[in-house]
This record gives C-alpha cells, sequence and structure tokens, in this order.
C-alpha cells in the first residue's frame, strides 16, 4: 500500500463511502414511509439554495449553504402545496413538477454565477467531483498520524464524516419513535410519539445529507443512494434491523466497486479513459436493486400478493 | 354481568365536538358520553362521522371547536390510560416486521424512548399474544397474517398498553367469525374486570348482543345511551334515513 494509493485512491472512495452509507441509513425509511420521491425533491432543490447561498456570500462554507438549502425545502414545500391546490393535481405530479423546476433555476442560476474560483459548475452539482478529492499531502501510512499532512485532507471528508455520525444519532436515539411512526403514525400520533418532529426530523437530515454530500458526489449520488440500497436490502429480509445492515452493505459495495470500475475498470476493458466515479457508483447500486429484484429471498415479500 | 356500579364517571366525554374536512362538515357540535365499565358502540351510516370522532378525541385529527376529556382530564394527563386501535387497513402490513415486534411497541409509553425491551417485556408481550390466540405465531412476519390475524395482533397490542379504556375503530371489519368471538369474548371480559371499550362498528345485527351502551351518530348526535333506551327503531330510522330495512327484524333478538 504506497502513499499514492492513501492519497488518490482511499480517501476519494472513502468520501464516497461516507455519502452512500449516510443516504442509504435514511433511505430505509423514506421507502418504508413510501416516501422514495420525497427524498428526490429533498436532494432536487437543495442545488438552488446553495447557488443561492453562494451568490449572496460568495463563499461555499457548509452554514450559509444549509440556510440556502433550508429555505429552498421551505420554499418548495409552499409551492408543492400550490401547485396541488391550484392545478388540482395529485401529490407526486406536484412534486415532480416543483422539484425539477427548482432544479432548472438552480442550474441556470449556476451558470449565470461567477463561481470559476470554487470549483463549482452544472457538472459537480450532477455528479460531484470524487476523482478530485484526493490527499496530495498522504504520502504514506505514518501521514495519517502528522498534523500537518491531515490538514490537508478534503474538507468534504470531515463534513461528511459529521454527517454520517449527525445520522447515525439520529437514528439511535429517535429509534423507538421513528420505527412506531413509520409502520402506524396513527398508533403512534395516540400513544404520544411525536411523531410530526420526527418526520421533520429525518426529512431535514435528508437535507444536511444533500448539502454536505452535492459538491463532493452530487445529486446523481444522493438520489441513488437514498432508494437503491434500501429497495434491495428489503428484498433480502423481513426484519428492519437486518434490513438497514444489508442497505449499508449494499451502500458499501456500490461506493467501493464503482470508484474502482469507474477508473481502473475502464483501463481492464481496454477503454482509455475513465468515467465519472459518482455516474459508475449510482450505476451500480441500480445493479445491484435489480439483482436482488430478481434473485433475493423475499422479494415476493415486498412487492405484494 | 357488570358488577359495577352503575353511576360510575364517564371514561371518555365528548363536548360540542365539531370537525370539518375542507368546507364538508364531518360532526357538527356532538356530545357523548363513555361511560367507564362499559361496552359502548358507536354507530351510524358511511360518512357519519364515527371514526373522525375518535381520532379528533385523540387529536389524531384537529377539531374546530368541542373537547374530549378522559376520566375527567385532558388528553395530556391521562394519555397511559388510553389505548387506541387504528383500522387494520390503515397500515402497511408488508412492513419488515414480525409479529411480537408490532405487540411490544404497545410498550412505548411504560418504556419511554430509550429503555431496552427486557426478559420480562418480551413475556408480557407474549401474554398479550396468548390473549388472543395468537402466541404460537409471535414470530412470524406479519404480512402473511390473514385479516383477522392482523386484527389480533392489534388488539394484543393494545393490552400490552395495559390501558383502562380501548378505543377501537371497526374492530370486527372484515375479520373472520372466530376472530370476532375472540376479539368480543375478550373485551367482554376486560369490561367485567374494569375495563372501558368503546368501538365504533358498523354491524347494527350484533349491538344488542355486543354492546350495553351506545352512540348513534350522523354528523350531529342522534343517541346516546343504554343500548335498550337508544337504539331504538325511531333513531335508527332518524340516522341512516330510509336505507335501514334489514336491520329492523334483527333488533329483537335477544342477548
Amino acid at each position: 500500500m504506497d502513499g499514492l494509493y492513501i492519497g488518490l485512491v482511499l480517501v476519494p472512495t472513502l468520501i464516497g463511502v461516507l455519502a452512500a452509507v449516510s443516504c442509504a441509513l435514511l433511505g430505509n425509511f423514506l421507502v418504508l414511509r413510501k416516501q422514495s420521491l420525497m427524498g428526490d425533491a429533498v436532494s432536487h432543490v437543495v442545488l438552488p439554495g446553495i447557488v443561492v447561498a453562494f451568490i449572496f456570500t460568495g463563499s461555499m462554507s457548509v452554514g450559509p449553504m444549509l440556510l440556502g438549502a433550508a429555505a429552498a425545502a421551505l420554499l418548495s414545500a409552499l409551492l408543492i402545496e400550490l401547485v396541488r391546490n391550484l392545478g388540482k393535481v395529485e401529490p407526486g405530479a406536484a412534486m415532480g413538477v416543483v422539484f425539477t423546476a427548482l432544479f432548472a433555476l438552480g442550474v441556470v442560476l449556476l451558470e449565470q454565477s461567477d463561481t470559476r474560483d470554487v470549483h463549482f459548475d452544472v457538472e459537480h452539482a450532477l455528479y460531484g467531483n470524487l476523482e478530485s478529492l484526493v490527499w496530495l499531502a498522504g504520502m504514506d501510512a505514518s501521514s495519517m498520524f502528522e498534523p500537518e499532512a491531515l490538514a490537508d485532507l478534503p474538507p468534504q471528508l470531515g463534513r461528511l464524516a459529521l454527517a454520517l455520525v449527525a445520522v447515525i444519532a439520529f437514528l439511535v436515539f429517535f429509534w423507538r419513535q421513528l420505527v412506531v411512526s413509520t409502520f402506524d403514525p396513527v398508533f403512534a400520533h395516540a400513544a404520544g410519539v411525536p411523531v410530526r418532529f420526527v418526520g421533520a426530523a429525518l426529512i431535514s437530515l435528508v437535507a444536511v445529507v444533500a448539502v454536505t454530500a452535492f459538491e463532493a458526489v452530487g445529486a446523481i449520488i444522493t438520489i441513488a443512494m437514498l432508494i437503491c440500497p434500501a429497495a434491495a436490502a428489503r428484498l433480502m429480509t423481513n426484519r428492519l434491523l437486518p434490513q438497514i445492515l444489508w442497505s449499508v452493505f449494499f451502500a458499501l459495495v456500490s461506493a467501493v466497486v464503482g470508484f474502482w470500475a469507474a477508473g481502473s475498470g475502464m483501463e481492464l476493458i481496454g477503454s482509455g479513459f475513465s468515467v465519472s466515479a459518482a455516474g459508475m457508483i449510482a450505476a451500480v447500486s441500480g445493479a445491484i436493486l435489480g439483482l436482488c429484484a430478481v434473485a433475493a429471498p423475499q422479494r415476493k415479500g415486498a412487492l405484494g400478493h | 354481568m357488570n358488577v359495577h356500579n352503575t353511576d360510575a364517571g364517564a371514561a371518555l366525554t365528548v363536548r360540542g365536538m365539531s370537525v370539518a374536512y375542507g368546507d364538508k362538515p364531518a360532526l357538527s357540535s356532538v356530545d357523548a358520553i363513555f361511560k367507564q365499565g362499559r361496552m359502548s358502540a358507536v354507530v351510524g351510516p358511511n360518512g357519519a362521522g364515527k371514526s373522525t370522532m375518535l381520532k379528533a378525541a385523540m387529536g389524531i385529527i384537529p377539531a374546530i371547536s368541542g373537547e374530549a376529556l378522559f376520566f375527567g382530564r385532558p388528553l395530556a394527563e391521562a394519555r397511559s390510560r388510553v389505548a387506541y386501535v387504528p383500522q387494520r387497513a390503515s397500515v402497511d402490513w408488508d412492513f419488515p416486521a414480525t409479529v411480537i415486534d408490532v405487540v411490544m411497541m404497545g410498550l412505548y409509553r411504560s418504556l419511554g424512548p430509550f429503555r431496552l425491551i427486557g426478559r420480562s417485556q418480551r413475556e408480557f408481550a407474549l401474554d398479550c399474544l396468548e390473549d388472543v390466540d395468537m402466541a404460537s405465531l409471535a414470530n412470524r412476519q406479519i404480512g402473511q397474517l390473514s385479516g383477522g390475524q392482523q386484527q389480533r395482533v392489534f388488539i394484543a397490542r393494545a393490552l400490552a398498553q395495559k390501558a383502562d379504556l380501548l378505543m377501537l375503530d371497526e374492530p370486527f371489519a372484515g375479520v373472520d367469525a372466530a376472530t370476532e368471538k375472540t376479539i368480543i369474548t375478550l373485551l367482554k371480559k376486560l369490561v367485567a374486570e374494569g375495563g372501558t371499550a368503546v368501538a365504533v362498528h358498523h354491524d347494527l345485527s350484533t349491538v344488542t348482543a355486543y354492546f350495553e351502551d351506545v352512540l348513534i351518530l350522523n354528523v350531529r348526535r342522534i343517541a346516546n345511551g343504554t343500548v335498550a333506551k337508544a337504539f331504538t327503531d325511531a333513531n335508527l330510522a332518524e340516522a341512516y334515513g330510509g336505507r335501514l330495512t334489514q336491520a329492523t327484524p334483527v333488533l329483537q333478538k335477544t342477548v
């Protein structure tokens, strides 16, 4: 294991893994609550929020971006209600219209604004910049213990690690409320579970993860990772905790295999250039879901009778 | 069979309760009393607001006006004494859980958010399943249950709450005869021991056999009292309009 391997492969892979696992953990509850589209919507609408925050502050720091994303999420919730009521369409259609429109608005704003010196453009918004999140100071294993070298780690690594800690803490501390209100919200409400608070906290965490994952891995991975590993895991087991562990495993496999396949894998099959790691990770997660749909043990249970 | 004082306090008092969906009134200033130690039915035609009244009393849907008192207190002070059993069809039975997992959700109030489930809680949940003849299916995936078995699991979860008042939304809808018998026997036993049951019920032919008190509802209150006094042809005709023809003969059926 030489230095280049740690800095150029392990660090970006780890960033991909952190983003994938955070999304997969939350995704289990989105899928069980039939809110997959909501995760999709949130990860789309954070884009205009981030761009507007960037235009106002000129920086890519997490605080303003989170505020911008929160404002955009709030705006989108209002717009979805408005489209539903004025347009007399079902909620899914209203969501679909609002989040694609806001995402498109974000893309247009991004093209108009001067973001050249911060490496933030439409391409990054879509499929991130995983390959460039390298750790050049990490020349060998010993640099993992050198403060100077550690300071050179891509900042996204720390942010995504913090986001993952927040997700795990939420699941641990709100486990019982989350499970009861996901299975039977009416009963949960009657038993005094703070159903609305737990639901809002879940969606807020999806937004936090989407924001922190955005410039590192892009929107495509966030959307794929919120749904694919959890949906595939549901087909593997009929118990909740094993389902969550399966989803984490699938997220890990997608991130590691996807990152490898995008680089070295493409060389193996004789292609002269590598492809987007984020795109490949999302594709691998889709392939895993496809495989589970055909061959997983519990596929009948989850797809209805 | 009712050994309790007949003028015991009310388990649930509903006062002036009004609920609307959009601009359509679902409940209009309903007053009702459900006495402790009694089996009470809430009957009325479709859309009469039966489930709505239960949900509004439990604070699950907002009421425009009115209040509900449980054992003379607001819900927040009496929540642990009340167990609510939703309609079976209101949840997705494909949820990844086993029968005993669902029953143990009934321990939420006694355990709180953090305390872990220990051996004694598991034993207790099994006892609750035993009461509905479901102990042998404790580890079965809930997606594999029949409609009647699903309803029994919901009843077992309510038993696990050790509540003094059971609020049941259509507990006999779409269940087999054996399940209906198990549930009604169990409810009657709980009531004989001093508990209270309030059930939304749609089968008028069994009201006299199953229940002691009744609330007849059609958006507004038509009648509320003992089955003998309130469950009359005149009141039913008022609630159901001209649609009540086949239920009339069975009214003569004795308990």
